[in-house]
């Protein structure tokens, strides 16, 4: 789903990651045809294999697929933290005339470790995996504009307090306990964590899971609101189609590691191709 | 078939367009595929559908008209002949089973739509291509005015400017102003219908899709409909319009294009 007239912030190319040692069997034995993405033979899993896509410039893009289907890996391989087996991840930046863009699976750790502070944002679907309990809901927010390259406390903190009325969290709480505050609250707070550092992307890993519909419902309305004013890239993971429709105007579904349709959004809800996707669609509440 | 032969030059061309929905086969539950097009010796004749042995539904057969700038073209047919399938196949809702849809892009050139890239749909759907569906489908909780206000933030305007723009919108399709910050899902249907349009002639889009504007309005909110259409087309809009409304209709609509059953 590669498109060169487009203007793209990120380029994935073939990645893959595989768990395991791996056989000349296991592309051939995995994927949707076989229903597995385990291999028969060497017992190698194939989180992921072949995934290409384009983000655009203020675009967001959707992944969905059940769990297992490698949503979170792929996600975990454009965040640098987990490293890709196979492909290419190229970004390129907007702001700059004439950027080259750059292979981020080809810098070193250091360099990796600096483009993921500056230039990307994660929120996870369990914010202890997003957030350090044992730090204030500011400190939390002052770990990541550390390691961006921030080092004015002052500046900082009015950073952290900014963010917070960003995300709708009064800014009186800025020295709390993350434990005091409630699930769709956590949320908001890893957002504003991501949004710290002004990232080139937000990634949004299943966000929403989790949470009640009403609270769904505002971390939803301010992600929407985060798109119409920041105009930032963002890839949403989910399982729930719903979160799709209302964010993303492209999707990808994937099936046991691999890629079986793209399409814009209301297309692939639509008029899907894939029996898989069919089936997804099909069993929409 | 025509009313009138217009001499504008074409903003759209449907060739041949056809489209053939797949029977979602869940759980192995398998439907009955359709009886095949058959001679009386039994050989197949040629328009069987190219899927035949997946089955499938609501074929459209070989559509062709063209659609120009400054024009209305209604589109009349009976419930289930295809009308909003055609629409939706050229906004790219739906992808097409066969045919091209040739649209002449300010920004783009002549493209067509039924095979150009995602990215390139995205960028007409933002600056070229208005949509009004018949059914309202936005974010829960966004009040009226932002979701009117929307497809011109898209388009980058800020969002201030974007709402005293949707305003006026509304203010003209006569919804009270107490209701601009509700909800959309608490409104009636008419309301909700008003919406859609606001949203849809709020980006002044180049072309037009309509899909039944002025049902479940009552006869001001048509006549305000009407004149909203009259002055796009004046403004150089080329507009599709599928109606069963053509008493309100047929007296703007340059060309009538009849959806045979089949």
């Amino acid at each position: 789903m590669s498109d060169n007239s487009s203007k793209w912030v990120l380029r994935a190319s073939n990645l893959a990651r595989r768990y395991g040692s791996g056989c000349p069997y296991c592309t051939t034995l995995t994927g949707p045809d076989h229903d597995t993405n385990q291999c028969q033979v060497c017992g190698t899993v194939i989180a992921c294999s072949g995934i290409s896509f384009d983000l655009g410039e203020a675009e967001t893009l959707g992944i969905v697929g059940e769990s297992g289907s490698g949503k979170s890996t792929v996600m975990q391989l454009v965040n640098l933290s987990n490293p890709a087996d196979t492909g290419e991840l190229w970004y390129r930046s907007l702001g700059t005339s004439n950027a080259e863009p750059i292979n981020l699976l080809a810098l070193d750790k250091f360099a990796r470790r600096v483009f993921r502070n500056q230039q990307l944002g994660i929120v996870h679907q369990r914010p202890e995996l997003g957030l350090n309990m044992n730090f204030t809901v500011g400190g939390n927010v002052a770990e990541k504009l550390l390691m961006a390259g921030w080092r004015n406390v002052g500046q900082i903190r009015q950073r952290a307090s900014e963010l917070m009325q960003l995300t709708e969290l009064p800014p009186s709480r800025l020295d709390d306990d993350p434990h005091t505050f409630s699930g769709g609250m956590l949320q908001r707070v890893q957002i504003s964590k991501a949004l710290s550092s002004n990232p080139a992307v937000l990634l949004l890993d299943e966000v929403t899971t989790g949470l009640d519909l009403s609270v769904q419902a505002r971390v939803l309305d301010l992600i929407k609101r985060l798109q119409w004013e920041l105009r930032i890239a963002m890839l949403v993971v989910s399982h729930d189609l719903g979160v799709i429709k209302q964010l993303a105007s492209r999707t990808v579904v994937l099936k046991n590691g691999q890629m079986v349709e793209h399409g814009l959004t209301d297309q692939i809800l639509e008029d899907p191709q894939h029996p898989y996707t069919q089936l997804l669609v099909s069993s929409t509440l | 078939m025509q009313k009138t032969v217009s001499a504008a030059p074409p903003l759209l061309e449907v060739r041949g367009l056809q489209k053939y929905f797949q029977l979602h086969l869940l759980a192995n539950r398998r439907a009955e595929p359709p009886p095949t097009n058959t001679n009386p010796t039994g050989t197949p004749l040629s328009d069987t559908p190219p899927t035949a042995t997946v089955p499938t539904i609501n074929p459209i057969k070989d559509v062709s008209f063209t659609a120009r700038s400054r024009n209305v073209l209604l589109i009349r047919g009976r419930s289930g002949a295809g009308k909003t399938t055609i629409l939706k196949c050229i906004y790219r809702t739906y992808l097409t089973s066969g045919g091209e849809i040739w649209y002449d892009s300010l920004n783009l050139g002549r493209i067509d739509l039924s095979s150009a890239s995602e990215a390139a749909i995205l960028q007409l759907r933002e600056h070229e291509l208005g949509y009004c569906s018949q059914f309202l489908k936005v974010l829960p909780r966004v009040p009226a005015l932002d979701v009117v206000a929307e497809p011109l933030v898209r388009c980058g305007m800020k969002a201030t400017e974007a709402r005293a723009e949707a305003a006026l919108w509304l203010a003209r399709l006569g919804l009270e102003e107490s209701r601009w910050q509700a909800y959309p899902i608490t409104f009636s249907g008419g309301e909700q219908q008003r919406l859609n349009l606001a949203r849809a002639f709020i980006a002044s889009p180049r072309l037009l899709l309509l899909d039944e504007p002025t049902a479940s309005l009552d006869p001001h909110s048509k006549s305000i409909v009407l004149e909203m259409i009259s002055e796009a087309k004046a403004r150089g809009v080329g507009i599709i319009v599928v109606s069963h409304d053509t008493q309100a209709l047929e007296s703007l609509a340059d060309e009538i294009f009849w959806l045979a059953d089949s």
